[in-house]
């Protein structure tokens, strides 16, 4: 019920928006409700917040430039994932080539830093979790994140990552039992 | 109902992560991505707007480039007009009784073949028609 009211609360801010009156500050409203859910799936898949800034102010952007178009089709938390997930993906695999070109200024490494250096206090359990995490394939991982931490449901996460139901549930699947291959090898 | 089994199957899903997964890993990880730079998410909204009204055109900058379109667009037609008026106005426009005799006369006969080559076909023309009006008739007949 609530989710239905947010809903419909984003569509009418969406279309006064797409009136075309005080758009800044319709976006300005849109963005408080949804920036944290967004930064932090973002920041889950690429650990630094600098990065997760980068990639969270370019869905904005994107959403600036094509909400006049957006039809409501979907919910429009579920549309945003979607850019945040494209984004995401677009930016790690810009960074591994990247790394490719140059092994010593970028890389999936820096991730791995990220990951393991959580200063003193980080438990060799805590450093194997996020190791068995960061050597998850992007899209199993981000399902996994959507799915645990999110709580979201298998047909929002496949309109996000836009796969099939079974193909999220897979993902979860897969993501889980990579992980257990990781942290449990015998 | 759908709901329902979600919830459910979430349930057992977290039950089955949280079995393969150290739980104080779990919690020190969403403690590391919770943590960010104080006053973030009360500055963030309000520096994209900035960045979006950084990198939209002013006003200004719009009109200055409908201007520029419209004035150049000004100069294409105008410089057209003025050309064609010009030659126009410039066409050499002689009436015929200007002509000397002795150029027309040099210009039939010049073309004299060409008068009588089209005056040839005109009476083919003409003979052809004849030919099929009298095969017309014999066919009423």
């Amino acid at each position: 019920m609530s989710n239905l009211v947010s809903m419909q609360s984003d569509q009418i801010i969406i279309e006064r928006f797409q009136e075309g009156a005080e758009k800044e500050q319709h976006f300005t409203e849109l963005v408080k409700r949804h920036q944290q859910k967004l930064y932090y799936q973002i920041k889950r898949m690429v650990i630094e917040h600098a990065d997760a800034d980068d990639i969270a102010q370019i869905v904005w952007m994107k959403v600036w430039e094509k909400l006049d178009g957006f039809k409501m089709e979907s919910e429009f938390s579920t549309w945003l994932f979607r850019i945040g997930y494209n984004e995401t993906i677009n930016f790690i695999q810009k960074k591994k080539k990247l790394a490719i070109v140059h092994p010593t200024e970028s890389s999936d490494g820096s991730i791995q830093e990220a990951f393991t250096s959580n200063g003193p206090k980080s438990s060799q359990i805590q450093i194997k979790l996020d190791q068995a995490i960061m050597q998850l394939p992007e899209k199993q991982r981000f399902v996994f994140m959507l799915r645990y931490f999110e709580e979201l449901p298998y047909e929002k996460i496949a309109q996000i990552t836009e796969t099939s139901i079974g193909g999220a549930k897979a993902n979860f699947h897969q993501a889980l039992k990579k992980m257990q291959e990781i942290i449990q090898p015998d | 109902m759908s709901e329902q089994n979600n919830i459910s199957s979430l349930d057992q899903e977290k039950k089955e992560v949280e079995a393969l997964l150290n739980q104080q890993a779990v919690a020190e990880f969403e403690i590391q991505i919770n943590t960010v730079p104080e006053n973030y998410f009360e500055q963030f909204s309000e520096n994209i707007v900035f960045t979006i009204q950084k990198k939209k055109p002013s006003l200004l900058i719009r009109l200055s480039k409908l201007s520029i379109a419209a004035a150049i667009l000004f100069l294409v037609a105008g410089s057209y007009f003025i050309v064609s008026t010009y030659y126009i106005n410039n066409a050499s426009t002689i009436a015929i009784h200007e002509i000397p005799t002795v150029e027309i006369d040099s210009y039939v006969s010049n073309n004299e073949w060409m008068a009588d080559a089209d005056m040839e076909m005109e009476i083919n023309n003409i003979g052809l028609n004849l030919d099929i009006d009298n095969s017309s008739k014999d066919s009423i007949d």
